[in-house]
């Protein structure tokens, strides 16, 4: 019997499962719905690099699924009818399934707040048309930029523009990125960045956007809750992102976590549904990394979105193999580059760094007890890479040993 | 095309064929294999060319080792690594964004990840 499957979205995940499938024999034919108008990119340069051409964003171009007959539709999906096995797109469409994965990824959330919903030049980035409007903003540089939200996003896009822009970022944490890297590295990020001439203004909330006196329908400000004024040209929102599963809403079959995300076991199955799949941003999994103890967890990166579309696309051609485990990491260009692998879903409640947090050379081990739950790195590779694949095995070293100095690649090759 | 990285065992780009260690000046040639289709639709359409190895006199690479040589007459370089099977050579520079693979993490049953992203 010939299988169908059908994958909606157009992302890392996507890719992944396509390239999964396809890498591992599956003959059956491939369709990919996506809604984003363009072929699947690295999206990872979005915000790094403001990269806004699709030819040189996209990892494979339109030869390519040709001659691995994936058909690409450019459309999007508004419902699933579950047991019909079939899909429903807004332009009209009715697509068939035998197996469906699901990987639309996230959408960026709004600021609730007055202004941010009216006024122009406020921005979200998720996707090329966004950068090429943000792009387009900042025009011949020079301009006043706020960044609200100092995680990934905010941080990677304030990287990207203070050189040639004046830029303030709005975190409500105390240091940059300290809910997932720490105090004490979330400082020393701070301070590099101020190097830079970014301007921080955190433990702060925003009260609203006001707009500019020169054209009232863009913004021209704005204000944070202690009264502090910061003059804008433009706002880029970096306040995290809702997966993207509006049209699961009403569904009467599937219920959704309450975040929006679909739970799924080990092979990104959708827990409930049979040949159904969910990977990447919308996927609720139980983790099994250090320290995860099969903990429910969402991540929102890229190297997790693939390997979950990797695990997916084996399962359907091998549903008895085992899935492999994969290490989450993620990188991301903060002055420097920075590293990371590993997961704090079950909490850590100490910080080992070897190195120099002043130099910029240094590496972070996040440890519960005696177990390297994370690792976070800046000028110390392969650390990353060694932990991730030593977490993987299962024999990633011991606090203590790390404690005593011990490099994890004097180890040498994982076995 | 602009290749993903790949979370998996290399894919062999070249291979090793004669390990001429009798003779001196020893040599090791590898072969390019000729560029087909990934999923193997087109059929290959030239023949494997033979490239010798600069300084490279021998193939004791243990499992998970790895070393990086140039090729003579090609401006370029390979990866010469042992899988945990064999020894073969693989492009030298990550698909992704051309990091040295061989500061990457090879482990003794021959997977190869970046030093850079994890891929």
């Amino acid at each position: 019997v010939e299988e169908r499957v059908l994958v909606v979205g157009g992302g890392s995940g996507a890719l992944g499962a396509v390239e999964g499938l396809r890498t591992n024999g599956f003959q059956g034919p491939i369709t990919l719905i996506s809604n984003e108008g363009y072929l699947p990119i690295d999206r990872t340069k979005l915000s790094k690099a403001l990269m806004t051409d699709t030819s040189k964003l996209q990892w494979r171009d339109k030869d390519y699924f040709e001659s691995a007959s994936v058909e690409i539709v450019d459309d999007e999906v508004t419902g699933v009818d579950f047991g019909t096995k079939t899909v429903a797109t807004k332009l009209g469409g009715n697509y068939a399934y035998n197996k469906l994965i699901l990987a639309t990824g996230g959408t960026p959330k709004m600021l609730p707040l007055q202004g941010f919903k009216v006024l122009s030049n406020i921005f979200t980035l998720r996707t090329v048309h966004d950068t090429k409007q943000i792009v387009d903003a900042i025009g011949d540089k020079g301009k006043k930029i706020v960044v609200v939200g100092s995680s990934f996003i905010g941080m990677e896009f304030a990287n990207a523009t203070a050189t040639d822009n004046e830029v303030h970022v709005i975190g409500m944490e105390g240091a940059p990125l300290e809910r997932i890297l720490g105090t004490q590295v979330g400082a020393a990020l701070q301070k590099a960045f101020e190097g830079k001439g970014v301007k921080f203004h955190m433990n702060a909330g925003v009260d609203k956007a006001e707009p500019s006196t020169s054209d009232p329908s863009k913004v021209g400000a704005v204000l944070l809750k202690d009264g502090t004024r910061l003059d804008a040209d433009l706002v880029v929102l970096g306040v995290g992102v809702s997966p993207s599963t509006q049209f699961l809403k009403d569904n009467t079959i599937v219920k959704l976590e309450d975040d929006g995300s679909l739970k799924t076991d080990e092979n990104f199955c959708v827990v409930g549904l049979k040949d159904v799949y969910a990977i990447g941003d919308i996927a609720t999994y139980p983790y099994h990394g250090p320290g995860g103890d099969g903990k429910y967890i969402r991540i929102e990166h890229w190297n997790v979105a693939q390997n979950a579309g990797r695990t997916a696309a084996g399962h359907i051609v091998a549903p008895t193999r085992k899935p492999a485990p994969f290490t989450p990491v993620f990188w991301s260009a903060l002055t420097a580059q920075l590293r990371y692998c590993g997961n704090t879903i079950g909490g850590y409640d100490d910080v080992i760094i070897q190195g120099s947090l002043e130099e910029g050379k240094w590496a972070a081990f996040y440890t519960k007890g005696e177990t390297v739950v994370a690792v976070a790195s800046m000028g110390k590779d392969p650390v990353m890479s060694q932990s991730a694949e030593l977490m993987a095995l299962g024999k990633m070293p011991r606090k203590s040993q790390l404690k005593d100095g011990l490099d994890p690649v004097s180890l040498g090759p994982p076995e | 095309m602009n290749p993903i990285c790949f979370r998996a065992r290399p894919t062999p780009l070249y291979r090793v064929v004669k390990p001429l260690l009798n003779n001196r000046p020893a040599a090791v040639i590898v072969t390019r294999q000729p560029s087909t289709s990934l999923f193997g639709t087109s059929t290959p359409k030239a023949m494997a060319q033979e490239y010798k190895l600069k300084g490279v006199t021998s193939l004791d690479l243990k499992p998970g080792s790895k070393q990086e040589v140039e090729v003579e007459g090609l401006d370029t370089k390979v990866l010469l690594l042992n899988d945990g099977t064999k020894v073969q050579a693989v492009g030298a520079r990550c698909t992704h964004y051309g990091a040295p693979l061989v500061n990457g993490i090879l482990t003794t049953n021959g997977r190869l990840t970046c030093p850079w992203h994890g891929g």
